[in-house]
């Protein structure tokens, strides 16, 4: 009952300072519009970077006589190492039908002998896929007897690497300043409608209401202004990816979560913000 | 009920009250009587503790001015209604909501809330009147609305502050019937008035204050 009457008090302080709270739930809309692109953003980022990184592997070349029994020995150092996920050992022989499939002729044919030195394919687990690690891996597997040359995609790995942090950098900063800038603007909200319903304060104190009981309307106030802003920007949001999914994109990413760290992000905001107007306000009027 | 113990008050270091010093029994009527300016607003505030002595003590009820707690001081005011000159009333909401709200404040169930405010709406003869707004009253049915707000709660004191400033002499007949009656229910009343023509009309005792400090008679 006391919840249902502040409720209807902060739904009040709403439809009376209407251009104030228009302005407010507009802004955290548009900043809670901006974070959901971000989040989603990188969201699908991520899937297209995980896509990348599932396919990276290390070829190991072995030294160019290296029996087949020596080259097994460094196929099972290498599966001991840590973040290995499994390792397929090549023969020269291998190596050769595999010419043979790729190019459709027999490497003896083309130069009565066969060049192709014996290998080891290697697959990373899942966590270790990152430049740093692969880098210093490769040296490791490199200094193993009968290794002779270790590849990877080198730049692809570090380029990702490099501006993948610059880019989460990025959205992290302008996520925190925009939603700074929503707090700004819900608490100033809330301060004009403190100071707009001072006649409500007023009676509110001299019939007994007690200070726990005064600020709630305010507070409902915030939270509501705050979780509507969010959910407009999730229902833009939601329709805008499914419209890419139907016309663009199919492949594009819609996580669910967003959408609630958005309405969470927004009613919490909402009461943070009313929160702090009161402490400051509320004994100034 | 309510005694004033050498009460001295000072508002921004201006001394408003000097050495005052009075009692009101249960049930009593009293008249605080005064020119503009001489200190009755500020008594009534005192009473219903939204200003303290810097000297001397206020006891209302079972709270002392000397050490009431801000949760005590909204337990204090649900047992005391306050009218106004001005009314206060809340122009966004209808005569009945206005009466309802002090008691949504205090956290009283809906059910009780309508019996009760239907009741009192009744007592100030309002009854017809109760979807209206205040900008639809009369000065004198807005005065009515708002003591009907302030007896809602059954107070066991009824402080008003120039109630019949604002009204003409038929509309102040008016509350000040509604205010005896009020009384006669075995409520106190705490009326400050500097209005000579009707306190010739009733006999009810008067505190007199004039620049702070207390006629004595
Ligand atoms: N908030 C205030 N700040 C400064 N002076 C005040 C304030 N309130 C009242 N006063 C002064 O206190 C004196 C008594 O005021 P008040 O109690 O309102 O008198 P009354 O109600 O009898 O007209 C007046 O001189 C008035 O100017
Ligand atoms: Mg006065």
């Amino acid at each position: 009952m006391k919840i249902w009457f502040s409720f209807i008090e902060g739904i009040r302080n709403i439809k009376r300072a209407k251009l104030a709270s228009t302005i407010t739930i507009t802004s955290v809309a548009f900043a809670h519009l901006l974070i959901g692109v971000f989040l989603l953003f990188s969201v699908n980022i991520n899937q297209i970077i995980g896509d990348v990184r599932s396919k990276i592997e290390l070829e190991v070349f072995l030294e160019a006589d290296l029996s087949v029994k020596s080259g097994r020995s460094v196929e099972k150092k290498i599966i001991g190492l840590e973040g290995v996920k499994d390792v397929k050992y090549i023969s020269k022989e291998d190596a050769a039908k595999r010419f043979q499939e790729e190019f459709g002729r027999n490497i003896y044919e083309v130069l009565t002998f066969n060049p192709l030195p014996s290998s080891c394919t290697v697959k990373v687990k899942k966590g270790y896929r990152n430049y740093s690690f692969i880098k210093k891996l490769s040296t490791e597997i490199g200094r193993i007897d009968g290794v002779d040359e270790v590849k990877y995609q080198k730049q692809i790995l570090s380029l990702i690497d490099r501006y993948i942090t610059i880019v989460y950098a990025i959205a992290a900063a302008a996520g925190i300043i925009l939603i700074i800038i929503a707090i700004v603007l819900l608490y100033n909200t809330i301060r004009l409608t403190i100071y707009g319903r001072k006649d409500l304060i007023d009676i509110m104190k001299l019939v007994g209401a007690t200070k726990t009981m005064i600020k709630r309307p305010f507070i409902v106030e915030g939270f509501v202004e705050g979780l509507f802003g969010a959910l407009i920007a999730s229902v833009i949001l939601y329709g805008s990816i499914l419209l890419i999914k139907r016309y663009i994109y199919p492949y594009v990413v819609n996580a669910v979560e967003i959408y609630i760290i958005l309405l969470i992000s927004g009613a919490t905001i909402g009461i943070i913000a009313s929160g702090m107007s009161l402490v400051r306000h509320l004994k100034e009027i | 009920m309510i005694e004033f113990y050498n009460v001295n008050l000072d508002i921004n270091r201006v001394g408003i009250l000097r050495n005052i010093s009075f009692r009101i029994v249960k049930g009593e009527f009293t008249f605080l009587i005064g020119p503009s300016g001489a200190g009755k607003s500020s008594i009534i505030r005192m009473i219903y503790m939204d200003v303290f002595p810097i000297s001397g003590m206020v006891v209302v009820d079972r709270y002392s001015s000397a050490k009431i707690r801000r949760r005590e001081i909204s337990m204090l005011r649900r047992k005391i209604g306050v009218i106004f000159q001005d009314f206060k009333l809340l122009t966004d909401r209808s005569v009945f909501d206005n009466v309802a709200f002090s008691l949504h404040v205090v956290g009283e169930r809906n059910k009780e809330i309508k019996r009760r405010v239907l009741k009192v709406l009744a007592e100030v003869n309002l009854s017809h009147k109760r979807n209206q707004y205040p900008d639809e009253l009369s000065g004198g049915e807005k005065q009515r609305v708002a003591i009907a707000r302030a007896i809602v709660n059954n107070p066991i004191i009824v402080l008003a502050d120039e109630p019949t400033g604002n009204l003409d002499y038929a509309s102040s007949v008016e509350i000040m019937n509604i205010l005896e009656r009020i009384n006669k229910q075995g409520t106190a009343v705490l009326m400050a008035t500097h209005d000579a023509a009707l306190l010739k009309k009733y006999s009810h005792r008067q505190i007199s204050i004039d620049q702070g400090v207390l006629n004595k008679k």
